[in-house]
């Protein structure tokens, strides 16, 4: 009886599922509540968790709760903890999500929220979260070793070295994309340059507080954190319509790139009590509590969406980000559907804090679909928006013209409704000069959560407040991935550098520490500089390089899962992991190969270079460049995102080899080969 | 009155674990859970105290223990 009340329960979820689905698909023009996008998304998430990664758990993975955890075998209450689920899944979840889920489906929102919505809810079933878990239970069968070491036990040496070159790559172009965002939402804008500005010295107050005023305490310190955050952002609206002190906190995007590269190399110094970690403390807090509260208002607005569920851009035309559908739409969506970078979290701390291994498929499965759903809030918020508003926020200056009058003649031609009052009642709204042409994501979904906030609490008098709270948040967890990241990238290019030259592998000797610093710190200043002096807004050309190569590396975990799948002679289960790796490795190169030869400027790198050199030749010079000089600077910074693209490319297609290889061997070996710790069980396998 | 104990320790139970999450979010694993298994595995050793431990945590998070470690995603 209980079971088939449980059938009809799970048909009831599928039903559900399926007609909030065709609710969304079949409308004929009109306007869908965002809710709708809720329901299909929970009835998704509930039916592949309660059924695709059960046959994942018992089948593929074989879990036994039986068999010690590394946390319990080898617990030191420091690095290996046993964690209560619910406990780890949070530490997971805080480690996973950023500002990836955020941005990427803003940006891709410019094709309609459905096709985003589609590859959200396929990815990460199919791909995101069993990467994940795959990856997370890899590691835990293995004391928690890192991918890299993974990839060197289970493929050999040589893809090891790759895997640890190609992820300091995607490392430096994560940090430059990742400030670009910062900077393209600060420009010109005092309000939050002085509200991002004051989390600095917060932080090293906040640092001395924890250190030497007050050791331990983390809840009292946080909470004062959070009130002097508040104050930030109230008394940033006085500084903004002060006369001398706004000046003094208006700059322009390359004085903004500067300075972050500067604080970047800075910070990656400074010891980690002082400004790192006390940051890093306030904007995880920030960051969960902020995605709660959107998650609540989502609900309790229930907003409608506003942008066509397709837009015309599907066709490749789109003003955000050059290219078709396919394959640009699954690598502009790269974290919330499936990231590579999540399985450097997988094998990082959470594999030594569980507690017992069934846990692997709530934690490793459930907070990838949480992250999803997280992604799937940020494209409906930015769906909620009005489209003329978001294309006039998110088209560079190159295609809108600079002024609110052509940005209205240019929308207006593609289709959407949007007058010039609109768009400057929309930048008054929040206290900011204009809201033209700042790409990147961060702002657009900083106007779409504080209309849905403001809708809650303080109404249209809080616009403002809630515009500069959203892009503080945003920016809070940034900078502290950009300082974090130099930090991790600088030990990363030390032990590649150690290859060359022994000593300076040594973290403690100061001249190979600043050394290292400042190649890493000038790898991603190059591409942020080049990203924010690009006409094209820089986000057209960096965030396709970034979601390729974050896809590739999602590639790379899975050809790793499919390869132990193999040793571990269960090939039968082996299109688990192998399905999602052929779908990426087809989706990256395609966009790789369209990004390096297409021949339209926007899309190929190496067209624009030639369209560069052209006119170079014929004495022309071409907006935005105003010398030669610069020519050649844009003609070497095309060919240099060319050589990048072909470098990940050529990373994968290493690893392709070394993975097939190592599978063919394994499935021509009589045994098992992988190698696992042993297993120790909680009890003998007699008394069980 | 039984149930207002019962809720009371309810409130409490997700209070600690609440608070244990957040600890955990930010590195920070029990520091009393640390105490007791330094008591009992490695009897008479030292024990770091507790602002001690959170300057070892920290260290091992952003630090140089860190190495190669990489705390969160983009």
């Amino acid at each position: 009886m209980s079971r088939f009340v449980n059938s009809l329960l799970w048909a009831g979820v599928s039903v559900l599922g399926a007609f909030a689905l065709a609710t969304i698909a079949l409308q004929q023009g009109e306007r869908i509540n965002a809710l709708w996008m809720v329901v299909v998304t929970l009835a998704v998430f509930m039916i592949a968790y309660r059924f695709y990664s059960r046959f994942i758990a018992t089948r593929v993975m074989e879990l036994d709760g039986q068999r010690l955890t590394p946390a319990v075998r080898l617990n030191d209450g420091l690095d290996y903890v046993p964690t209560n689920r619910i406990v780890l899944f949070g530490h997971h979840f805080a480690a996973i999500a950023g500002a990836g889920p955020l941005v990427g489906p803003v940006l891709a929102a410019q094709m309609g929220y459905y096709p985003g919505m589609l590859w959200l809810l396929c990815g990460v079933v199919l791909a995101g979260a069993v990467q994940d878990s795959m990856i997370l239970f890899l590691s835990m069968r293995r004391d928690g070793k890192s991918l890299g070491e993974m990839i060197k036990s289970e493929l050999g040496a040589i893809p090891g070295m790759a895997a640890l070159f190609g992820t300091f790559m995607i490392m430096v172009i994560l940090l430059a994309v990742l400030a670009l965002i910062v900077v393209k939402a600060l420009e010109a804008s005092p309000w939050g340059t002085f509200t991002v500005a004051a989390t600095i010295p917060i932080a090293l107050y906040m640092g001395v507080h924890l250190r030497y005023l007050r050791p331990g305490r983390i809840g009292e310190v946080s909470l004062l954190g959070f009130v002097l955050l508040m104050a930030a952002i109230l008394w940033g609206g006085q500084i903004a319509q002060h006369p001398t002190l706004a000046p003094l906190f208006t700059f322009s995007g390359s004085q903004l790139a500067w300075m972050l590269i500067f604080y970047g190399g800075i910070a990656s110094v400074l010891p980690v009590w002082l400004l790192l970690a006390p940051r890093d403390y306030l904007s995880t807090f920030l960051k969960i509590g902020t995605i709660l509260a959107l998650a609540i208002a989502i609900v309790l607005v229930a907003p409608e969406m506003k942008m066509p569920a397709l837009t015309r851009f599907s066709d490749g035309s789109g003003p955000v980000w050059a290219g078709s559908l396919f394959p640009f739409l699954f690598i502009t969506i790269a974290c919330g559907a499936v990231s590579g970078f999540h399985s450097l979290i997988a094998s990082g701390t959470t594999p030594k804090m569980v507690d017992n291994e069934l846990n692997i498929r709530f934690i490793g499965y459930g907070a990838m679909l949480m992250e999803s759903f997280v992604a799937l809030m940020a494209l409906a918020t930015a769906a909620c928006i009005e489209p003329g508003i978001y294309f006039a926020m998110n088209s560079p200056a190159a295609i809108l013209g600079g002024s609110v009058e052509s940005a209205v003649r240019t929308i207006s031609e593609w289709g959407f409704v949007v007058t010039q009052e609109m768009i400057v009642q929309a930048a008054q709204d929040v206290g900011e000069q204009t809201i033209l042409s700042r790409t990147g994501g961060a702002p657009t979904l900083a106007i779409g959560m504080a209309q849905i906030f403001s809708h809650l609490l303080g109404g249209k008098a809080m616009m403002g407040f809630w515009y500069h709270f959203a892009i503080l948040f945003e920016a809070m967890f940034i900078l502290t991935a950009v300082d974090a990241g130099t930090r991790a990238g600088r030990f990363m290019l030390q032990d590649l550098l150690g290859l060359l030259h022994a000593p300076l592998r040594d973290t403690a000797s100061l001249p190979a520490n600043l050394l290292a610093t400042l190649i890493c710190v000038s790898g991603w200043g190059f591409f942020l500089y080049q990203g924010v002096t690009d006409p094209f807004g820089g986000i057209n050309t960096l965030w396709p390089l970034f979601g390729i190569a974050n896809q590739m590396l999602a590639a790379v975990a899975l050809i790793l899962a499919t390869a132990v799948l193999f040793k571990m002679k269960k090939e039968r289960y082996a299109w688990v992991t192998a399905l999602p790796m052929t779908w990426l490795l087809i989706t990256t190169f395609s966009a790789a190969a369209q990004k390096l030869f297409h021949e339209q400027v926007r899309i190929g790198f190496l067209a624009h270079a030639a369209k560069f050199q052209a006119a170079l030749d014929a004495g022309i010079i071409l907006a935005p460049a105003k010398t030669k000089e610069q020519m050649q600077q844009i003609i070497f910074n095309d060919r240099i995102d060319a050589f990048l693209t072909l470098f990940f490319m050529l990373f994968v297609l290493v690893i392709l080899y070394y993975g097939l290889r190592t599978c063919w061997l394994a499935k021509n070996a009589p045994q098992v080969t992988t190698r696992e710790t042993e297993a120790i069980l909680a009890q003998p396998l007699s008394a069980r | 009155m039984p149930w207002l104990r019962s809720s009371a320790l309810l409130v409490n139970n997700c209070y600690s674990l609440l608070k244990e999450m957040a600890r955990a979010m930010i590195g920070l694993p029990d520091y009393q859970l640390y105490v007791a298994h330094r008591q009992q595995q490695h009897p008479g050793q030292p024990i770091l105290s507790e602002a001690e431990f959170i300057q070892e945590r920290q260290e091992a998070r952003y630090g140089k223990g860190g190495r190669n470690k990489i705390i969160r995603c983009c």
